[in-house]
């Protein structure tokens, strides 16, 4: 079966992102994303668990001076 | 007669007036004449001064028995004579650096001395923000750069006196395990690993005492690996990254390189700490790293990958492993075989994912205003990585699949803590690609460290066979915020053997 992503995929994705990548770079680009769904592939073979929350990034502590709450 | 001869003897033919007259003229007057104050009976010629490990010219600094203006005058003579093959440098700040020197003396003669940092040169990767000093990631996206503050490794390395010589060369926007420009000083004709390469080139390469470096999938180990020297990736919230040019938010972290494992804790002590700056920075106390280098490591629990997993690395990083754990065996250290965790055959792509998702964020800015600048050398090298191609790629990523990673993640990191229920430290290879090739294999347990962020140190382990001469490195890993750990079994095992001690024929 023919891999359904090509340029044009790679063009419709970045202008929905809001970038114009040039009409002689796609090739590229879709190599390297080619290699990144490879990856995804690779991440989405192994059972995950519903109830398995992400590495958070955001996360409320205690300030120990007794100040407001903090953002980390 | 070098220069550094005719510094000392000039000390011998200053009067008393000419002291007095340094201690009571203003800061700036007295900076200039300050290393008159120093004896200078203990130091060698310079050339000597640049094989004295970090503690060792700290304490004849702190005796004045060395200058601080001797020591950085030394170490810009070096990169003069060297830096032209070596390439570890971006930027030499050597007005600044000469500047700050005499003004730690000026401080150290009228006691106000700061600690084992005071006076020491160091470099700081070209991604740290330094006031005032060009700092631009390799990239033309950022080459008229100059930051208006300092990062917050930078500025609590200045506030322990450390004296800032200049910045150390990387790939563009620190991406790969290849330094453009930077060779390896144990065998010229090869590349120095990356992507803190000139930060250990510089170090391997007595330039430097010590250096910062930053890690998103290893670019700390690797580099020292490769370098023979000693490179700290410690806990992820450990050192602050404020003020560093980012890779991924997630995943970098950044740490010391130096020669010996007691230069690398002292230059940890500096670095660590809270930082409300850093949205990731821990609110823990900062334990004494020096101290605990010495604690006994008697009965340790310490865990060997299974041989399944050994066989994949290469034979000579495998066998200096293998016996780097009968070293530490014969130090009364317990080795087991452990089991790996389920889920480490997917750290690698979850941290690929994850970095280049989050690279892509940080990037996006200049895709859109500043596209046709990258590229720093894609010209020239081949082996450069195509940034700008690498992240309009992860820019078409979804927020599905980085979350699905991130899940994941959490998944890899719970697992690895359970294989430390039962171990104290981990031994690894720190597989050097110098001597692999350059397309070093899939399994080398260094990004897997930066997806669960646990401390893991690179220490000298050996020298390669075939080809000759090349170090390798030994990976210690510990729970997280066991740094400490981590660099008293580095400190044991670098005490019972010599790997540190060599030089490169430079």
């Amino acid at each position: 079966m023919q891999n359904p992503v090509t340029v044009e995929t790679i063009r419709a994705l970045a202008r929905s992102n809001g970038l114009e990548i040039p009409e002689d770079r796609l090739e590229i680009v879709l190599k390297d994303y080619l290699g990144f769904l490879e990856l995804m592939k690779e991440v989405d073979s192994f059972p995950l668990d519903m109830a398995a929350e992400p590495i958070t990034t955001l996360s409320l502590v205690p300030d120990n001076s007794g100040s407001d709450p903090v953002t980390r | 007669m070098t220069e550094h001869d005719a510094t000392r003897r000039s000390f011998l033919q200053h009067s008393a007036a000419a002291i007095t007259a340094a201690l009571l003229s203003p800061l700036t007057e007295s900076a200039a004449s300050a290393s008159l104050l120093f004896s200078p009976q203990a130091a060698g010629p310079a050339e000597e001064l640049l094989t004295l490990s970090l503690v060792e010219a700290a304490e004849l600094i702190r005796n004045k028995k060395i200058s601080p203006l001797e020591l950085t005058r030394a170490a810009l003579d070096r990169i003069a004579d060297l830096d032209a093959k070596v390439g570890a440098f971006r930027t030499v700040a050597a007005d600044q650096a000469l500047a700050a020197a005499r003004i730690a003396e000026t401080e150290i003669v009228q006691g106000n001395y700061r600690g084992p940092l005071h006076g020491i040169p160091v470099g700081f990767k070209d991604t740290n923000y330094t006031q005032g000093i060009l700092t631009t990631a390799r990239s033309r996206v950022l080459q008229d750069f100059i930051p208006a503050y300092d990062a917050t490794v930078v500025r609590r390395l200045k506030e322990a006196g450390a004296i800032l010589i200049g910045k150390t060369n990387l790939p563009e926007f620190s991406f790969g395990g290849y330094t453009p420009g930077t060779q390896n000083p144990w065998d010229l004709s090869r590349n120095a690993g990356g992507s803190s390469g000139g930060s250990a080139a510089a170090v391997a390469a007595g330039m430097l005492w010590g250096a910062t470096g930053g890690d998103t999938s290893g670019s700390i180990r690797n580099p020292a690996s490769t370098c023979g020297v000693v490179g700290l990736k410690p806990t992820f919230g450990l050192v602050s990254r404020y003020g560093v040019i980012p890779i991924s938010w997630t995943l970098d972290h950044v740490g010391p390189i130096a020669r010996t494992v007691e230069d690398t804790a002292v230059l940890l002590q500096a670095m660590a700490g809270y930082d409300p700056q850093d949205d990731f920075s821990a609110r823990l106390a900062v334990p004494d790293y020096r101290n605990a280098l010495r604690s006994n490591i008697r009965a340790m629990r310490v865990g060997l990958p299974p041989a399944s997993y050994m066989e994949q690395i290469h034979p000579e990083s495998r066998r200096a492993t293998e016996e780097a754990s009968r070293t530490l065996q014969q130090l009364g250290v317990q080795i087991r075989e452990i089991a790996l965790p389920p889920a480490l055959e997917l750290a690698r792509p979850i941290q690929r994912i994850v970095r280049i998702c989050e690279a892509a964020a940080y990037h996006r800015q200049f895709l859109l205003s500043k596209a046709g600048q990258y590229g720093f050398d894609n010209a020239t090298t081949p082996q450069a990585p195509d940034v700008r191609t690498n992240v309009e790629a992860g820019s078409l990523l979804t927020a599905s699949q980085y979350l699905r990673c991130q899940r994941l993640r959490k998944v890899f990191v719970q697992q690895m803590l359970e294989i430390f229920e039962s171990i104290d430290a981990l031994l690894t290879p720190a597989t050097s690609p110098a001597f692999s090739g350059q397309s070093s294999t899939s399994v080398s347990f260094r990004p897997e460290m930066n997806v669960c962020g646990f401390p893991a140190i690179s220490v000298p382990a050996g020298f390669s066979v075939n080809p000759a001469g090349l170090p390798i490195g030994l990976q210690i890993v510990a729970r997280p915020f066991q740094d400490a750990l981590v660099l008293n079994l580095a400190y044991a095992y670098e005490s019972a053997t010599e790997w540190h001690k060599r030089r490169p024929p430079l």
